[in-house]
């Protein structure tokens, strides 16, 4: 009995070794016998856009200006990846997200694992940004975020997420400049802004600057969604008597407000709307009192950078309308792009993220672009935000709207003050 | 900061006018409930399309708001007859009417709302009559927002005396106090029903087209404008013209008050507020019966 059971054992036992074996062997000739991966044929840029949705308009921009800087760098033969010792040609893999998060989310991470993309360029707007960047962080891909200006995003501190556009706070320091800028300098001034997250941050970031510059706020107020009526809080803004008023609106806000101010017979020295001035129908709306009035861009068509004006007019032959900064940004994502991948040598992310890293003042049509971190007028640490991107000061100027503010980019002069309600 | 009395008195004028274009809203709203006895979710979304009318007739062929009034009216009470038929006929007499009807066009606002945000999309619109402000003494006052006050005020009175002094009137009261005892009388309460929806569809339409030339004409404010009109008639009293005419212009008062003098973020919390105090002494509203 024993003995039999000892037989069963060692039976066992070399079946066990053989099996072991048979397997590390299998292993070592499969190993060996693996054909090497095939050639590396293209780069694979990955990104979902809203094509459907509420952001289709501003997500059909977006395509329009990658789809342009795809074809240029093509056209010059791809990129050379020292890794290959050759150039590759982009392709660009897209998905339309039909502007919805989480559909986004699953996109990225079919761009990821199935679509095997080397670099991710994100989504259209702050909240899907918010949502698929930690998709990036999980797998490590590095992704060029162009179209999110929340500072929640580069507040989070990934590693794999690089923040392109102006960031919220950072509007701030062009508020700063344009005070400076005038002469005589007003000392005070009345800040109206929506109680949702961007326009306050920009609202606070902006007013602890002003306040740190030495102008004082004689009124601030923050609104919540909803408020159809602005004729009571502008009444307490003008019994306020501030030389300068700036409101951080979204533009059916800025147009009650306008013709509220002309109501009232509120002619403060300086108007700045943030959103709505920017949109061609409100001087239509306003013609000759919007004159003088002051509003932003993350972009203008008329900027002093090498290749904006090829840009643009290439732009405007093959869509018939001039490029915003939703075309802009994804096509200087692509310049930086190129450039990064060039200094890398390879497709690695690590790799490409010490480029990214590396890189300073890197030209593109939004200016020079130099990754690094910086601290908020609020005190937050942003990680890996664009330390050029600028929030452009625009003057409407003969029904035009015009560069105003860097005054290092501006080919006009300001006007102010503000000539006032026309009777 | 203590205001001057000019300040008060602009802030005064300005809560009437804001109020009376409210009480037009409710008004509106309350002439449906009268005698369907249902709350009509969708009135804001009514203005709201009462104002694109308003705005594209404007925009397109530079006919004024004022004139253009009666198409959205038209064009509302065409809007009106088809939530009546579809949305409300088939419900009555059930146990839960005013769950289904209150549930149904809760839906039709929402489906309104993005119909409009998916054709129109949320750009900015708005009509710029581009009028100079009036001036009486040291006040000056959006002449739109007073023209659309006067209108909304002569409006709610004429519909008031329409229902107090004509046959229709008496019909619809009637209906309004008891279907079964109207039939009898010879009156039939579908007719008036439709009828009425119309006349208050009609109303959203007009109200629309006054706002259009005083606010910002967005998708969004069929939203807005909707819980506010509901608000106030609740306030008020549901189906009482007396509590539609205090509760807007409380409201009016509320909203222009509290911004000045407690800032604008307070003001969801007081409308809220006002609604809890009111209805906690009297739950039928100001002016309402049960």
């Amino acid at each position: 009995m024993s003995y039999k059971k000892g037989v069963v054992k060692t039976t066992y036992i070399a079946i066990i070794i053989a099996i072991i074996v048979i397997a590390a062997i299998g292993g070592m000739a499969y190993m060996y016998m693996k054909p090497a991966p095939p050639a590396k044929e293209s780069i694979k840029v990955g990104i979902s856009l809203s094509l459907s949705g509420g952001f289709a308009a501003p997500g059909q921009r977006q395509l329009w200006g990658l789809t342009m800087w795809v074809e240029e760098v093509n056209e010059r033969g791809g990129i050379y990846v020292a890794e290959y010792g050759k150039k590759l040609k982009v392709s660009l893999i897209y998905y339309d997200d039909r502007s919805d998060s989480a559909t986004a989310t699953r996109l990225y991470e079919r761009l990821i694992t199935e679509d095997k993309v080397d670099i991710l360029l994100g989504p259209y707007g702050s909240g899907i940004t918010l949502a698929t960047a930690p998709i990036a962080e999980k797998y490590k891909v590095v992704m060029l975020s162009q179209m999110a200006a929340a500072d929640t995003i580069p507040a989070k501190g990934y590693d794999y997420v690089f923040t392109l556009l102006a960031v919220a706070s950072r509007f701030g320091l062009s508020r700063v400049e344009l005070l400076d800028s005038l002469s005589p300098k007003p000392k005070t001034f009345a800040l109206l802004t929506s109680n949702e997250l961007y326009p306050l941050t920009v609202a606070r970031a902006t007013k602890t600057l002003w306040e740190k510059a030495g102008y004082t706020s004689v009124f601030y107020e923050e609104y919540p969604k909803g408020v159809t009526d602005f004729s009571a809080i502008l009444l307490r803004a003008k019994a306020a008597d501030p030389e300068v008023f700036y409101a951080v609106c979204y533009p059916a806000d800025a147009f009650v407000i306008m013709r509220q101010m002309k109501d009232i017979k509120f002619a403060p020295k300086l108007i700045f709307l943030d959103d709505g001035p920017n949109d061609p129908k409100f001087v239509e709306v306003f013609g000759k009192e919007a004159e003088g009035v002051f509003t932003q861009m993350s972009w203008h068509w008329e900027l002093p950078f090498p290749g904006v004006k090829e840009f643009v007019e290439k732009f405007k032959a093959r869509y018939n309308e001039l490029p915003r900064h939703w075309s802009a940004y994804p096509y200087a994502a692509g310049q930086f792009i190129e450039k990064a991948i060039e200094k890398a040598g390879s497709l690695d992310s690590a790799k490409l993220r010490a480029a990214f890293l590396e890189l300073k003042d890197v030209p593109t049509i939004v200016g020079p672009v130099t990754f690094g971190d910086w601290t908020n007028p609020m005190g937050e640490k942003l990680k890996q935000i664009n330390l050029g991107a600028i929030n452009f000061g625009l003057q409407i100027q003969k029904g035009e709207m015009r560069v105003a503010i860097p005054r290092k980019y501006s080919s006009v002069d300001i006007i102010y003050p503000w000539p006032g309600w026309a009777s | 900061m203590i205001p001057s009395a000019d300040t008060i008195l602009q802030l005064i004028v300005q809560a009437l006018l804001l109020g009376s274009i409210y009480v037009l809203m409710a008004v509106g709203l309350n002439v449906i409930y009268g005698v369907v006895k249902a709350i009509n979710w969708a009135h804001g979304a009514f203005v709201m399309l009462g104002a694109y009318a308003a705005y594209w007739l404007y925009e397109l062929y530079g006919i004024s708001p004022y004139a253009s009034a009666v198409f959205s009216a038209i064009a509302l009470a065409a809007i009106g007859a088809f939530t009546h038929e579809l949305l409300m006929k088939p419900f009555f007499g059930m146990r839960y009417f005013r769950a289904i009807t209150l549930v149904v066009t809760y839906g039709l606002a929402i489906l309104l709302i993005n119909i409009t945000r998916y054709m129109w999309t949320d750009v900015l619109r708005g009509v710029n009559l581009g009028v100079p402000p009036a001036t009486i003494g040291a006040i000056s006052i959006s002449r739109p927002f007073l023209y659309g006050g006067l209108v909304a005020i002569a409006l709610s009175i004429l519909f008031y005396l329409m229902l107090k002094r004509t046959q229709i009137g008496r019909a619809a009261r009637a209906v309004s106090e008891s279907r079964k005892h109207a039939m009898l009388v010879g009156i039939n309460p579908n007719v008036m029903s439709r009828f009425m929806v119309i006349s208050g569809a009609a109303m959203a339409g007009v109200t629309g087209s006054l706002i259009s030339t005083i606010f910002a004409v967005t998708p969004e404010m069929g939203s807005v404008l909707g819980i506010k009109a509901i608000t106030i008639v609740i306030l008020g009293g549901l189906g009482s013209y007396a509590g539609a005419l205090i509760g807007g212009l409380m409201i009016g008062f509320a909203e222009a008050s509290g911004t000045y003098f407690l800032g604008a973020r307070y003001q969801p919390l007081l409308y809220f507020l006002t609604l809890l105090i009111v209805l906690s002494i009297k739950p039928t509203g100001i002016a309402g019966e049960e």
